[in-house]
């Protein structure tokens, strides 16, 4: 996983140092937005961090930002202290990640300067996790309205494809060593914008609705949607902010809005309820056959049987998301299993499936 | 159609991938990233109309192999195919 025990120092410490300005930005204002801990909980997990974040190895290099700088149980941070921490982590950003761009290659390639041999481990180096704390500081940096520092840091991260260019990433326990880390992690999640898209859209917003720059902000919605990386719920947004700016008379050269679709017609199928209505557990009918079954098999069983629904000709089949699922299993299956390098580490691995979201 | 080049790259690599569901990057962007031509090529096969021929496939080589997201139980060969009749 790691190149070498320099590089996992490197990691360990940027992991602190994003720990340490998420405090920062739980203090200054996130507290309400919180993962579902209750405020007793937190305390308990902010007042263990020392025991719980272990002692870093002799010589490893030091976080930027430790339980020292930020006291864990602080409520208030003075804005200066936040803005300074911010400042340098977006500098120590800078010196780890912008030393060389990658252009726009199909495949990326094993990475110079971490040697991270794929993609896909980029994520476990020190310039990757630099680049979340980088985005946590422009979250910061828009709560004390320093806008044209927000700004200017979306468009350096949007400014460059080598690290965090698809997903929204939510760190899992096995990113971070302590719970401690985990949990902040995880706060953090709800807190910051961690993908292009949500990169392009608080962008979109400052431009807009801060600075008031309009023309600006077309500019920055033309452009997030010419961003392959950027998918549904943000390539929505900035066409919904981009419509807006469009009806207030800015240019934006944007197709008209289709015609929604008609809606589809109702139909109302009748069966005979046999389990107590319970809120939170599922009604169950009588089927055709006499077993009791839920609503969705009393509707399959409507369309298959009854002559006015279209009769007989109907196959039905109540799989959900499955059905999707298991298509793209099926369709993509040698994709899927190609020998790629890194991404098969044990004969018994499962997926990371709390590893992130896509 | 067959899956010739790639060959059953699952058992090609059976004794890391013995026992596993998905690559570890699935749910990440990075499986996107790193296999841009092999997804764009299989979308353009999908395109051009191969989706049958490659269900009938996968189905008779593969079938109750487990693979994350893949719910063999919940359909039948004759379901799978009827979800990619053109």
């Amino acid at each position: 996983m790691f190149a070498n025990r320099a590089a996992l120092d490197a990691y360990e410490a940027a992991l602190r140092t994003e720990a340490g300005l998420v405090s920062v930005l739980e203090a200054v204002g996130g507290g309400a937005s919180t993962s579902g801990l209750s405020s007793a909980g937190r305390t308990q997990w902010r007042l263990a961090p020392a025991s719980r974040s272990g002692t870093p190895r002799p010589g490893a290099p030091a976080p930027l930002i430790d339980d020292a700088v930020v006291p864990a149980a602080a409520r208030r941070v003075e804005p200066e202290v936040a803005l300074s921490l911010c400042n340098a982590v977006v500098e120590a950003w800078h010196a780890a990640a912008s030393s060389a761009w990658t252009t726009t290659t199909p495949v990326p390639p094993p990475d110079a300067v971490t040697g991270a041999s794929s993609y896909f481990l980029r994520r476990y180096t020190a310039p990757w996790v630099l680049t979340r704390a980088a985005a946590t500081a422009a979250a910061i940096y828009e709560r004390y309205h320093r806008y044209p520092d927000a700004i200017q840091l979306y468009r350096e991260l949007l400014g460059q494809d080598r690290w965090m260019v698809g997903s929204r990433y939510v760190p899992f326990a096995h990113d971070c060593f302590t719970h401690t880390d985990a949990h902040r992690a995880s706060s953090a999640c709800t807190l910051v914008v961690l993908n292009r898209g949500a990169w392009w859209d608080r962008l979109a917003l400052d431009v807009d609705h801060h600075l008031k720059d309009r023309a600006g902000a077309v500019e920055v919605c033309v452009a997030g949607l010419s961003d392959p990386h950027v998918r549904t719920g943000h390539r929505w947004a900035l066409e919904k902010r981009l419509r807006r700016l469009a009806k207030q008379g800015h240019s934006t050269a944007l197709a008209p809005v289709p015609p929604p679709r008609p809606a589809p017609p109702e139909r109302t199928i009748k069966a005979h309820l046999v389990s107590d209505a319970v809120v939170g557990v599922h009604a169950e009918f009588l089927s055709r056959t006499g077993m009791p079954c839920r609503v969705e098999l009393v509707a399959l069983e409507a369309y298959q049987h009854d002559p006015a629904l279209g009769g007989p000709a109907w196959v039905g089949l109540h799989a959900e998301n499955a059905t999707v699922a298991t298509l793209f299993g099926v369709l993509f299956w040698d994709v899927l299993f190609d020998a790629h390098p890194d991404v098969f580490q044990t004969p018994y691995q499962g997926t990371a499936i709390r590893d992130c979201v896509e | 159609m067959t899956l010739a080049p790639l060959q059953l790259t699952r058992y090609a690599f059976a004794q890391r991938v013995m026992f596993t569901v998905a690559p570890m990057d699935l749910l990440t962007d990075a499986f996107y990233v790193t296999r841009r031509p092999a997804l764009q090529a299989r979308l353009a096969q999908l395109a051009a109309g191969e989706g049958p021929a490659l269900v009938a496939e996968v189905d008779c080589r593969f079938r109750g192999i487990r693979c994350t997201g893949v719910a063999w139980d919940a359909f039948s060969s004759e379901a799978l195919a009827g979800l990619v009749q053109v």
